[in-house]
């Protein structure tokens, strides 16, 4: 199910009352049953996949904590492979054997069959959230949960289970088992994030996606400057399109007295890269740092070991994104940029001061990166940085797609919303009624600049 | 949770659209007062044209003409043994014809958009066929992809010769085998959000707020909705598939000669094939896009119609230099379809080239 549908804003409002009205204790039966419908919608069959993942991490917790020794680790093993083969076979299985096939040759004896099947929605995410309760387990942080249905709940929580943010299960599970009482101003605070994560949705992302989608479709057709444009507005787009998901989720989280982590902080104000990926999809971010960074041996060692563990780490990040060059190129891109920066640091050749320049420098870079994440293809993405800066064709001729003056009114709005976020951000702070005046005056927004052609979530494919 | 059930029910909402879309044609009746009516069926989706209706851009709020009914009058009771067939699309579809044409006892037709049953050609008749397209239709015509094709000779010698019904012989759409399917079906309806919008969102109280919205988007940025483009004088509304060249029903989408040859092979098959089943004569009757007729000069026009017919060998009623020729609208200004005076002339041109069949 689409946040931005009607069918969701009735779902919400059926399972937010339901919630309050029923007993306690009959609550998360409520939910997880709101949960397997939100998920089903999109393909019912697919719950059978999930379903799977949950009742081995369940079992797989409990034999943790039971035992002892090289059979914990061997229990852990057995999960993650479980967790990962099913990742692997629906998310990689067809690039893999993709590139195999190209290897081999078109005339070769034996080509690897490639499977025609959709990938189920959202499955890097509930499976990386899973994976996170089996390894907290066995860590010792976080007890077995005993209760099938809290763990079910934890991974399947409609608001974050299709594109987070993925959750710890120290921080979630508690929630979810402690009762709450209907608060006003949590409610309140999740209806006023609702609306936010809507309207950068709607107005801002679905907008620029007018104009981003074909151009990137047929980059041959356009020239240095409406591409330029584009992968700026792309940067944009794909910003307000995720955090505005993550807004949603966390403010429909709240609704139901459970807080959701917090996935962005103004990426876009980063001054370096380190910077950035403290503050863009955090929830992932500290992921592949707590479970993969660290355990590869973090920032101990030899500085070439440490640079190493960076480039890995970004290039699993990057292919976690998708099972395709561009991906892995992007995450390849970025390890080199934080690599690039520890040694400027190590270095000591980085300015005091100078904010706005090192702001400059790192949003543009950011920019380029995402034309990678974005082009079709990684011939198409090499094909539109050349152009962009050969500077051949500066101007502007992609009136067909969008007229200037929409033009204006997408800078006008993108920048207005980096001003008003910060205010927006401190505004739940206010009180109830300015906050019930504000999400409805950003319902109003929505209703009329908003653009509603249920256009899926761009993160929903990872 | 009544208006959830509402919208899960497709039978309910498939009603009521039928209810909408025919509420602005027929007289004020009792109908009108109920509750149901209140609640459901106000709508200004299509009161004021399909494009209207898509669009909601007060500049093009038109009232829509109504249809003249031709009814049979006793002048024309005489028999004259030859029944018409037209295969057609939405162009004549719902309109009353049977006493439209001269040298017809009777006219019948048949909705291709719609499943058919076979019919059964009364012997005792001469049988005449019009294979009427919109000019955006007949691009992508291929006779093995109809329903007639399929109609076998036991099932032409088995049913019954439909007469004056809207869709004759059309079956009753199949329910999934499978109660799993049956339940997915309803439960996971993928049209449950825009059943919702529908029911709730679509009464008339609601235009004024879809026309301010339409009206910013359309000053300030140039944007309709994404099925809609407005004409380069402004003066009308125009279905963007058939203007917008990415689309294969777009008039100004680039035919080659050798895609035309395929396309006259494909509909000279289809007259063979109607021949062969008990027709007299076959004729085409294509009917220009709007953006064809007043919007020609927007791209390079590819003159589908008039290459189409200079190049299949079976008879045509051409009406485009006509409508072209025509001192008043022959299309609705804020809807896909041609108007009454449209119809009037397409009529009189079939009469005028039935004289000699």
């Amino acid at each position: 199910m689409l946040f931005n549908s009607l069918l969701f804003l009735f779902f919400f409002l059926i399972v937010t009352a339901g919630y309050y009205l029923l007993p306690a204790r009959s609550r998360w039966v409520w939910v997880l049953a709101a949960s397997c419908y939100f998920y089903m919608y999109f393909r019912p069959q697919y719950i059978l996949i999930i379903l799977f993942t949950i009742v081995v991490d369940y079992v797989a917790g409990i034999l943790i904590e039971k035992a002892a020794g090289k059979r914990r680790k061997i229990y852990l093993i057995a999960s993650i492979a479980a967790n990962v083969g099913v990742l692997a076979f629906y998310k990689y299985y067809n690039f893999f054997a993709g590139n195999v096939n190209f290897l081999l040759g078109p005339s070769a004896e034996h080509q690897l069959p490639i499977l025609n099947f959709i990938l189920p929605i959202g499955l890097s995410f509930h499976t990386f959230q899973a994976m996170s309760y089996t390894i907290e387990v066995y860590r010792g942080n976080q007890k077995a949960e005993r209760h099938f249905g809290f763990y079910a709940l934890y991974v399947m929580f409609y608001p974050q289970m299709v594109a987070g943010p993925i959750e710890r299960p120290q921080h979630i599970l508690p929630q979810l088992r402690r009762v709450s009482k209907f608060s006003n101003k949590l409610f309140i605070n999740g209806l006023f994030l609702m609306s936010i994560g809507f309207f950068k949705k709607v107005v801002i992302a679905d907008r620029l996606g007018l104009y981003v989608d074909p151009v990137f479709s047929h980059p041959a057709g356009h020239s240095a400057l409406d591409l330029l444009l584009a992968a700026y507005f792309f940067a944009f787009q794909i910003y307000c399109d995720f955090s505005g998901y993550s807004d949603i989720a966390i403010g429909a989280g709240l609704t139901l007295g459970i807080e959701l982590m917090r996935n962005f902080n103004m990426p876009y104000l980063a001054v370096n890269i380190s910077d950035f990926w403290k503050r863009w999809h955090i929830s992932l971010s500290t992921w592949f740092r707590d479970y993969v960074f660290i355990p590869l041996g973090g920032s101990r060692g030899t500085f070439f070991k440490v640079c190493v563990n960076l480039l890995v780490v970004f290039m699993i990040s990057g292919l976690w994104h998708g099972a395709n060059w561009k991906f892995l190129i992007w995450g390849a891109f970025h390890g080199c940029l934080l690599i690039l920066y520890r040694v400027i640091k190590r270095l000591n050749i980085v300015p005091k001061g100078l904010l706005y320049l090192k702001w400059l420098v790192t949003f543009n870079i950011v920019v380029l990166a995402w034309v990678f994440f974005r082009a079709n293809s990684v011939d198409d993405s090499f094909y539109i940085l050349h152009k962009i800066f050969s500077l051949n064709g500066f101007f502007y001729t992609a009136q067909a797609v969008m007229n200037p003056d929409e033009i204006f009114y997408c800078i006008f709005i993108i920048a207005a919303m980096l001003a008003v976020e910060w205010y927006l951000g401190k505004a739940r702070e206010n009180s109830n009624p300015k906050k019930i005046l504000l999400t409805l005056a950003l319902a109003v927004a929505c209703y009329f600049l908003g653009i509603f052609n249920e256009t899926q979530f761009i993160y929903f494919q990872f | 949770m009544v208006i959830v059930t509402g919208a899960i029910n497709q039978a309910f909402i498939n009603g009521l659209k039928k209810d909408r879309y025919f509420d602005h044609l027929n007289p004020k009746s009792a109908a009108v007062n109920t509750l149901y009516h209140r609640l459901f069926v106000r709508s200004d989706r299509w009161r004021y044209g399909d494009l209207y209706g898509l669009s909601f851009l007060h500049d093009y709020k038109f009232e829509l003409e109504p249809f003249k009914s031709y009814k049979k009058t006793d002048k024309q009771k005489k028999a004259t043994n030859n029944i018409l067939y037209i295969i057609g699309d939405s162009y004549l579809a719902d309109k009353t014809l049977s006493g439209a044409f001269d040298i017809f006892d009777d006219v019948i037709f048949l909705d291709r958009r719609f499943p058919m049953d076979a019919i059964k050609l009364d012997s005792t008749k001469q049988n005449y066929l019009i294979m009427e397209f919109a000019e955006r239709n007949l691009n992508d015509y291929d006779p093995d992809k109809t329903q007639e094709i399929r109609w076998t000779r036991t099932q032409l010698k088995n049913k019954v010769n439909f007469s004056g019904s809207v869709n004759p012989g059309s079956p009753s759409p199949a329910l999934p085998t499978n109660i799993f399917d049956r339940i997915n079906k309803v439960i996971f309806n993928k049209d449950i959000s825009r059943n919702l919008e529908l029911l709730l969102f679509d009464d008339k109280i609601f235009t004024p707020f879809k026309e301010l919205k339409a009206t910013l988007n359309y000053k300030l940025f140039n944007r309709t909705d994404k099925g809609v483009a407005v004409s380069t004088d402004r003066q009308r509304l125009l279905m963007n598939i058939t203007v917008d060249t990415a689309y294969r029903q777009s008039s100004f989408r680039r035919i080659t000669d050798k895609e035309l040859q395929q396309l006259a092979g494909r509909l000279n098959a289809a007259n063979e094939y109607y021949l062969s089943i008990g027709f007299k004569k076959v004729v085409l009757a294509g009917i220009p896009n709007a953006v064809s007729v007043y919007d020609s000069n927007r791209m390079t026009y590819n003159r589908l119609l008039e290459r189409v017919e200079k190049n299949i060998r079976f008879p045509v009623i051409s009406i485009f230099s006509q409508m072209i020729s025509a001192p008043g609208n022959v299309y609705y200004r804020s809807d896909t379809h041609w108007n009454p005076a449209g119809l009037n002339l397409w009529i009189a041109e079939v009469n005028k080239c039935s004289k000699a069949w």
